[in-house]
C-alpha cells in the first residue's frame, strides 16, 4: 500500500500498487510525485521506488552530467537555465541588431534582465545555471546602450542633415 | 498536509502552468495584430514606421535596414523579394520559428524541458550579423540591399 502526495499537495491513499499504476496513466501521478510506501521511513519520488521506475524510464530525460558541481547539492539534481539569463542574452542580442532603429529600447531591459539573471544564479547555485548568458546578456546590453547614446547624440548634433543619395559612397 | 481520504482521487497534473498560457496568449495577440498591420500598412508608401538613425546619418544600411520592407513582402507571399529586402532578418526569421516549434515539441514529451539557447551561438550569429552588414554595404553584394 502506497500514500501519494496529489497535484492539490493533499495526501491520496493509502492505495494499492494497480491503484498507483492507474494514477500514473491517467496523469494523476508523475516521476515527481512524493510517495511513502507503507513501513517505509520516509518520502520518495515514485520513480525512485524500482517497482514504478519502469513506468517512467521513456519520460525522465537522462540526467546530464554536471562537469564542475557548485556546491554537493547540485550533483544530486539538475540545475535549470535561469529563464531571466536567457531573457538577458535574447534582450541583449536585440540592443546590439536593432540599435539602427530603436536605440537603447532592448539594451534597458537587457541590462535588467540579465542583473536578475545573475543575482539568482549567485544565490541559488544548486538551482540554477546560466552564467555565461547572463554575462552576455549584459555585456551585449551594455554595448548596445552606448552605441545608441551615440547615435542618438550624433542624430541631435547633424539634425539637419538628412541623407540623400549622393551623400552615400558606397551605392551612389 | 491535509489527508484527502482513502477513497479520493488526486487531480491530474497540469503540464503548463495558467500563467505560461497566459503569457503565450498575450504574445500571440500581439504578434498576430502586428502581422495583420504590416499586410495592410505598405513601409515603402507609408511613413509612420520607425526612421533608421543610422541611415539617416550615413545613407549606410545597418543590418536592420528593409526588416519592415521584408516583413510586408513576407506575409504577401513573396519570398524573394523578403530575401532581398533583408535576408538575415528572414532567415533569423525561420530560425527562431524552428527553433520555438522544436521546444514546443519537446516540451510536449518531457515538460521538464527548458528554451536553451548557447553563448556561443550569439557570438557566432553577430559575427554573421556584422559580416552581412558589411557585405551589404558593397558594390559587389548590393543584392543584399533593400
Amino acid at each position: 500500500m502506497y500514500k501519494i502526495v496529489g497535484a492539490d499537495s493533499r495526501v491520496y491513499g493509502p492505495v494499492p500498487a494497480e491503484q498507483i499504476q492507474k494514477w500514473i496513466a491517467e496523469g494523476r501521478a508523475n516521476a515527481q510525485t512524493q510517495t511513502l510506501a507503507e513501513g517505509a521511513p520516509a518520502w520518495k519520488p515514485l520513480s525512485s521506488l524500482p517497482e514504478f521506475a519502469q513506468y517512467f524510464t521513456a519520460q525522465v530525460p537522462p540526467i546530464a552530467p554536471i562537469s564542475q558541481p557548485i556546491s554537493p547539492l547540485a550533483a544530486s539534481g539538475v540545475r535549470k537555465i535561469s529563464g531571466w539569463a536567457l531573457a538577458g542574452l535574447l534582450f541583449g542580442l536585440l540592443s546590439i541588431l536593432m540599435v539602427c532603429c530603436c536605440p537603447c529600447l532592448f539594451s534597458v531591459p537587457g541590462l535588467i534582465f540579465s542583473l536578475i539573471g545573475l543575482s539568482q544564479i549567485s544565490n541559488h547555485p544548486h538551482l540554477y545555471e546560466g552564467r555565461s548568458m547572463a554575462i552576455a546578456g549584459l555585456a551585449l546590453s551594455i554595448v548596445g546602450f552606448v552605441l545608441g547614446i551615440i547615435l542618438i547624440i550624433v542624430s541631435l548634433l547633424h539634425g539637419n542633415l538628412h541623407y540623400h543619395s549622393n551623400f552615400n559612397v558606397f551605392n551612389p | 498536509m491535509t489527508s484527502a481520504g482513502s477513497q479520493a482521487v488526486p487531480p491530474r497534473i497540469k503540464s503548463t502552468s495558467p500563467l505560461t498560457l497566459f503569457t503565450g496568449a498575450v504574445l500571440a495577440f500581439i504578434i498576430g495584430c502586428g502581422l495583420v498591420f504590416i499586410y495592410f500598412f505598405n513601409p515603402s508608401t507609408h511613413g509612420f514606421y520607425p526612421v533608421c538613425l543610422f541611415h539617416q546619418l550615413t545613407g549606410l544600411n545597418c543590418p536592420g535596414c528593409g526588416a519592415t520592407r521584408a516583413l510586408y513582402a513576407m506575409v504577401h507571399g513573396h519570398v524573394l523579394t523578403a530575401l532581398h529586402d533583408n535576408a538575415l532578418f528572414i532567415l533569423s526569421l525561420a530560425g527562431g520559428t524552428i527553433w520555438g516549434a522544436h521546444f514546443l515539441l519537446q516540451k510536449r514529451k518531457n515538460p521538464a524541458a527548458r528554451l536553451h539557447l548557447s553563448t556561443k551561438f550569439v557570438w557566432a550569429y553577430l559575427a554573421v550579423a556584422i559580416l552581412f552588414s558589411i557585405l551589404r554595404n558593397l558594390p559587389a553584394f548590393s543584392f543584399l540591399s533593400p
